[in-house]
């Protein structure tokens, strides 16, 4: 008979009386490989984004918790997502972003994909010149595609293939940003930036969906973002996160907003955790994606990226908010490093939310905690 | 083109990731090859360069694949 596992049951009570995730959910390898089966590979999670393929033949592997895939734009426009391996003798097949002009071709032996994932060439596999052999069934052996799904120019993957519907599973936080669903036009490159982080992945959804630490972190929002300002946003087994009433432009006027918003997003602001490992920010003149990509349970890649509701801001502008959500975002590496150390006290034991404050992160710490229980 | 000027080529081809020149050379080869039809292996021979090019310009998105493709479907090695 099934036991409830009685650290993950302490996570689910109510906030006022729940205990976080314990340390080996942080420090793990073993932890770390379960919560990649039931938090990453279940569901929808992000991989990358599209804007990182412009062109047909460009192609982008990407390392998956351990999971070697690779984006292709094909020559129909299409991204798919397949794995980045050779169906012959496994080898990977792209190892660093670049355009493919014609078929894709493996290092190793040359046998030959469409970007479309078909194999359409198998040379000397019946021997030198003789490219055919009864037992390689090539319409059996293409690429490995992996279910995907673009919005909000983020690339999403279900690996496992069996999860519901994206529209379905991300239904309350396609609701959520409803009014954002406009065109978004990504900066460029000027406009994204990578923080290699010495932490666990969660520990950034963590510190991300809740406001609480803004004023000691981030004490420059002190002078028009007082913590007052701020609500939590919470669509439990979804999403969670927070924003703020007292949403300034910088640099005002320097970006047209996007088209049709409601009144309220003059001066509000939206930062949600979209879970497993997609932070959005949405603003009425901007927004950002954080794609958290971890690499190991003591390490996250974070790679942001900028969009605008044009194609033509001005780059100065488009650098200097760049320049300013990096400071923002490198104010908070000291601290999820800290509370990664920490994570080796022995008896740690989760730690106590704020309930006035820590709803957003106890949202997420439930949401986990129940997948992996589950 | 003597074999070993033909092996200096294709290592230069290869070295520069000239795909259009290791299609060419490789069609060369190929050209070679078939002269030796008569003798055992000739066609087999013929067959590989011909495989050769058609991969380098398989990848290289080279117009010529379709033709190599269809040279060595009439062969009977290709699909």
């Amino acid at each position: 008979m099934h036991q409830p596992d009685p650290e993950l049951a302490a996570v689910c009570r109510p906030v006022a009386t729940a205990r976080g995730l314990p340390n080996a959910h942080y420090t793990d390898p073993a932890t770390h490989a379960r919560e990649a089966e039931r938090l990453f590979f279940a569901g929808w999670a992000g991989l990358g984004v599209a804007a990182d393929l412009p062109a047909p033949g460009d192609a982008v592997p990407v390392d998956f918790l351990g999971v070697p895939l690779v984006m292709l734009r094909g020559r129909d426009g299409r991204l798919r997502v397949f794995q980045n391996i050779c169906r012959h003798r496994g080898m990977v097949l792209v190892a660093e972003p670049r355009n493919i002009p014609g078929a894709l071709r493996c290092p190793y032996h040359s046998w030959c994909y469409g970007l479309d994932g078909r194999l359409v060439a198998t040379p000397h596999v019946g021997g030198p010149g003789m490219n055919l052999h009864d037992a390689i069934d090539r319409a059996a052996l293409g690429l490995i595609e992996v279910r995907s799904h673009i919005w909000r120019d983020i690339v999403w993957i279900n690996l496992s293939g069996d999860a519901p519907e994206f529209e379905t599973a991300m239904a309350p936080a396609l609701a959520h940003l409803a009014e954002f669903e406009a065109p978004l036009h990504h900066g460029g490159a000027d406009s994204r930036f990578t923080l290699e982080v010495a932490c666990n992945w969660k520990l950034a959804v963590e510190n991300y969906c809740e406001s609480y630490h803004l004023p000691w972190v981030h004490p420059g929002l002190n002078s028009y973002s007082r913590l007052e300002d701020h609500y939590d946003i919470l669509a439990p087994g979804h999403f969670s996160g927070q924003g703020t009433r007292a949403y300034r432009p910088a640099g005002a006027g320097a970006f047209p907003d996007f088209a049709g918003l409601a009144p309220r997003w003059d001066a509000a602001a939206d930062y949600l955790a979209l879970y497993p490992n997609v932070l959005v920010g949405v603003h009425r003149d901007h927004a950002f994606v954080i794609l958290l990509l971890p690499q190991g349970p003591e390490r996250v890649r974070e790679e942001v990226h900028l969009y605008y509701a044009t194609p033509d801001t001005d780059p100065a502008a488009r650098a200097a908010n760049a320049a300013l959500w990096k400071t923002v975002f490198e104010e908070d590496i000291a601290v999820v490093e800290g509370m990664q150390r920490g994570r080796n006290a022995p008896g740690f034991d989760g730690g106590r939310f704020s309930p006035a404050m820590d709803a957003a992160t106890h949202c997420f710490h439930a949401w986990a905690a129940a997948r992996l229980a589950g | 083109m003597s074999a070993a000027d033909l092996d200096t080529a294709l290592h230069g081809a290869a070295a520069r990731g000239d795909a259009a020149a290791l299609v060419g050379l490789y069609l060369q080869a190929a050209a070679g090859s078939a002269g030796l039809q008569a003798v055992a292996g000739g066609e087999g021979r013929a067959a590989f360069f011909l495989t050769q090019a058609l991969i380098c310009a398989l990848e290289a998105g080279d117009p010529r694949a379709a033709a190599l493709r269809a040279r060595l479907r009439a062969m009977g090695r290709e699909a």
